[in-house]
């Protein structure tokens, strides 16, 4: 007797156990998608509202002009989903139009402006050739540091500074490692660390349910078209519709 | 359960506006002008209770209410039902415009027919009339649930795996619900009962 109520009681936990692994997505309102651009990658956030993540849902890239489909891959268990951008999209400096199929249903799309890619990793080209090289030479024949920080423009020119501390410590072999390439990486990857926080409150700003401007919104209107409907019906009985 | 914009396929999202329209229609062809205002608060009802997220054990969910509009208004409920949902994907982003007619009945056209089949037993008094609220809450979501499963695996989503999902996924939603509409209704025929005195088939 005891037994067969165990047993029952141990149903009754694994369905609701079941429950709260399927419930999730099907309860969701809709689907929220983010993407971004860190360094060569872009990566897409993808959530319930209500900041539940989506696992395991299907995210299709397509070239947002052509409509031609690019990749497809699928989120992780923190409903993220990393692609490197490819050559070829890079080269045609096409948009992308990113796709979000969370089954039951949920579907939502993000744009990534080929601007966002390019200039998150402006250059990427030159670099991959300096890299080998290691050496300055390739990128810029004179080897006086003068010369490089006059040719990358307003990046490497706002860390002149930062080269100048170095020089007067009298270290002669860091010079090379900071050529325009290197001051790039170093100045993505700080930049990068600031604007997480950022990002963060954005992806939280899209996940917040609607607010009480938007709840009070539809009450409001709820009441006037009543009022309207109202009218016309106390108007006289020929606007009978 | 609001279906998202762009999953459907062209001719199920005809169809659910082709479905919604007539039902609009026939509500408001026997909505009764008098009762212009229970309408209206019914729908502000239902647009601000898929806000309120009930928890149930490990899960939280949110009212639907339909069955609850199906038992106190009626085919009026199709209206009042579209409405709310027009607002709620104007206002919150929740399915969508293209998407709304299909949206619309799945939510609306359950609501009208658990208050057809469950309306006689809710006229009567007592315990009867409490089951048959219960039901009506109950099998309002059922038939949303297996509605919405229904349009999607028309556009191609696997039925069974669908269909078991939310079904699955809404059975709290229904107890709730049920519970929901039958204190309501209960609630009511004490109160006020003329406002129920228009359920159909009257």
């Amino acid at each position: 007797m005891k037994n067969r109520y165990l047993h029952r009681l141990k149903s009754v936990a694994a369905s609701l156990a079941l429950l709260a692994v399927l419930a999730a997505p099907a309860l969701a309102h809709r689907v929220n998608v983010f993407a971004y651009v860190e360094g060569h990658d872009v990566v897409v956030e993808c959530s319930y509202s209500r900041s539940e993540r989506v696992r395991f849902g299907d995210v299709e890239v397509f070239d947002a002009s052509t409509g031609a489909a690019l990749l497809a891959g699928k989120t992780d268990e923190k409903g993220e989903f990393r692609f490197p951008v490819p050559p070829a999209v890079r080269a045609a400096k096409a948009d992308l139009r990113i796709v979000l199929r969370a089954g039951e249903g949920h579907q939502n799309t993000t744009e990534v402006k080929a601007a966002e890619y390019l200039t998150a990793a402006p250059v990427a080209a030159p670099v991959t050739p300096a890299a080998p090289g290691a050496t300055p030479a390739t990128s810029a024949p004179p080897s006086p540091p003068a010369a490089p920080v006059a040719a990358a423009g307003p990046v490497a020119a706002a860390s002149a500074p930062v080269q100048a501390v170095n020089q007067t410590g009298g270290q002669g072999a860091v010079a090379p490692a900071l050529d325009a390439a290197a001051l790039e990486r170093v100045v993505e990857a700080a930049v990068e660390k600031k604007i997480a926080p950022l990002r963060a409150i954005l992806v939280g700003e899209k996940e917040k349910g609607p607010g009480l401007t938007e709840i009070i919104g539809g009450l409001g209107w709820l009441v006037g078209l009543a009022g309207i409907a109202a009218y016309f019906a106390a108007k006289g009985k020929k606007p009978r519709p | 359960m609001h279906i998202s914009e762009g999953v459907l396929s062209g001719p199920v999202l005809a169809g659910g506006w082709a479905l919604s329209a007539v039902g609009v229609g026939l509500g408001l062809k026997r909505l009764d002008y008098d009762r212009l205002m229970t309408v209206a608060i019914l729908s502000a009802a239902f647009f601000v209770g898929s806000l309120i997220h009930v928890p149930i054990g490990p899960v939280s969910a949110h009212l639907i209410l339909n069955g609850l509009l199906g038992a106190i208004l009626g085919p009026a409920a199709f209206p009042a039902i579209a409405v709310a949902l027009l607002l709620q994907a104007v206002l919150f982003q929740y399915g969508g415009l293209v998407v709304l007619g299909a949206n619309v009945f799945d939510m609306a056209g359950p609501a009208v027919a658990c208050a057809f089949a469950f309306g006689p037993l809710m006229r009567r008094a007592g315990k009867a009339r409490a089951v048959g609220a219960f039901c009506c809450g109950f099998f309002a979501v059922l038939l949303a649930a297996l509605l919405t499963a229904c349009a999607l695996a028309l556009s191609g989503e696997g039925f069974m795996a669908t269909a078991k999902a939310i079904v699955v996924a809404h059975v709290p939603i229904m107890l709730v619900e049920g519970a929901v509409t039958a204190m309501a209704v209960g609630f009511l025929a004490k109160v006020r009962p003329e406002l129920l005195a228009q359920t159909p088939t009257r």
